[in-house]
């Protein structure tokens, strides 16, 4: 043992050791972009994570519409080739019509805020350790996605882009402590924030915090964001489950179920631009 | 086989198999978890990779694979390589000093890098974001069953890599 530590190799083992953790708190105090080793990697890697996720979605689409075409290819045996001619087409045709849909659903909170930039986005991997849900998008700042963007789908936000690398993003959800955002009870207008906690997050559900004891929310209320911070106004977050006491003040909190599923997203939209965004971020920076 | 040729193939095996089990844990829709407890087969295929191989490869290994991870993980900027490397350097000169090469000696080691890997990923992620109280419960309900769990899957890796090294 006394010789390794006197050898070569443990001396740039050692230079390596240093590195990272050089790199890993430099990065940690920047907050939003990938490391240097982590970016290079990723962009080399996300062609094989895109294959992969691509194949694995084929595959389920394959079983389902194999599910769905099984009695007619058990009574139509002769027409087997014709079948699998007509499958493809149909696996095809979903495809198509589930992205017109996708389009179609943005459409109209496009038509309602015409300042909003959209950037389509596919979920191309999950961190499964995370408990909190985050994911990585396979857009990156080639694609005109910066950190602090928000993440939605058509029922709802998702979170924000977190850190931004050349080709991939990194999501946090809504479900993490890391967000806080501004919000309001969409009926009464009482304001809090929403953060999540590792116990809500595990039931797929975020906190709406720091409300006043007079306040007038109640459950089934939708929670929208305040257009305090990141995030513009007026973005549906979910619907309020439970009202309780907070423990350690005296205001209350309600839990909040996202109206976007964040363990099924397979696509979502990041809004790169909207009014007011820079001095929103500005102030954050701040 | 020629020497050469042979020395060829088992890198490429190598780099094929870190790196799909460094992707595996982080594909989107290939969720291996068994009742929320999530399994890490990197961590295992190290310790078996570093008890044939010097500290220097096994902590070149460690730290690839680890950057493959923190690509994708969340919050990571370095974690993963950071210990992986450290694991990979214990295991390779821990093998040739205080352990043997044998089976009892690698489930042994498999078992501390587990629980090392795990308790350092709850104490940087969850302990001091969440704080001990909040946060102690995923430790004994996921992190140290995880721990123990992934320290399994060394024998199927232990005898692969005592097969390549036969070669």
């Amino acid at each position: 043992m006394r010789f390794f530590f006197r050898s070569r190799q443990f001396k740039v083992i050692l230079t390596i050791l240093i590195a990272l953790i050089a790199v890993s708190v430099i990065f940690s105090v920047i907050g939003s972009q990938l490391s240097p080793q982590a970016n290079i990697v990723g962009t080399i890697t996300a062609p094989f994570r895109t294959a992969a996720t691509s194949i694995w979605n084929a595959f389920e689409d394959y079983v389902k519409a194999f599910n769905e075409g099984n009695r007619l290819m058990t009574h139509n045996a002769e027409l087997e080739a014709e079948v699998n001619d007509l499958r493809e087409q149909l696996a095809d045709y979903q495809q198509t019509a589930t992205e017109n849909e996708f389009y179609k659903k943005y459409l109209k909170i496009a038509e309602q805020n015409p300042d909003f930039q959209f950037s389509p986005a596919t979920l191309i991997s999950r961190d499964n350790d995370d408990p909190y849900g985050s994911f990585v998008i396979n857009k990156g700042s080639l694609n005109g996605i910066a950190a602090y963007d928000p993440v939605i789908t058509d029922a709802g936000l998702v979170g924000y882009v977190s850190q931004v690398g050349l080709t991939t993003s990194k999501v946090t959800t809504v479900l993490s402590p890391q967000l806080s955002l501004g919000a309001l009870d969409n009926r009464t207008n009482d304001s809090g924030i929403i953060s999540g906690d590792l116990e809500t997050a595990k039931q797929n559900k975020t906190k709406f915090k720091n409300l006043a004891r007079s306040c007038s929310i109640a459950i089934g209320d939708y929670v929208i964001t305040s257009g305090e911070g990141i995030f513009p106004k007026g973005l549906l977050i979910g619907k309020i489950d439970s009202i309780g006491n907070d423990k350690y003040n005296t205001s209350i909190y309600a839990t909040v179920t996202p109206f976007a599923n964040v363990s099924e997203i397979r696509q979502v939209m990041v809004i790169t631009d909207f009014e007011g965004q820079g001095n929103m971020i500005y102030e954050v920076g701040e | 086989m020629p020497k050469n040729l042979k020395k060829s193939f088992i890198f490429i095996f190598n780099v094929i198999i870190f790196f799909i089990f460094s992707m595996l844990p982080h594909s989107s829709f290939i969720n291996i978890k068994l009742f929320d407890i999530s399994i890490s087969f990197i961590i295992p295929l190290l310790v078996a990779f570093a008890l044939y191989h010097s500290p220097i490869a096994a902590a070149m290994a460690g730290v690839l694979s680890g950057i493959v991870m923190d690509s994708t993980a969340a919050d990571s900027y370095c974690f993963n390589a950071i210990v992986l490397l450290i694991i990979g350097t214990f295991v390779a000169v821990s093998s040739n000093t205080l352990f043997n090469k044998n089976i009892p000696s690698a489930a042994v080691m498999s078992l501390l890098s587990a629980l090392f890997y795990f308790v350092a990923q709850w104490i940087f992620f969850h302990a001091f974001h969440d704080g001990i109280n909040q946060s102690l419960t995923f430790l004994l309900r996921h992190s140290l069953p995880s721990a123990v769990l992934s320290a399994v899957f060394i024998f199927p890796f232990y005898f692969l890599y005592s097969y390549v090294k036969k070669l």
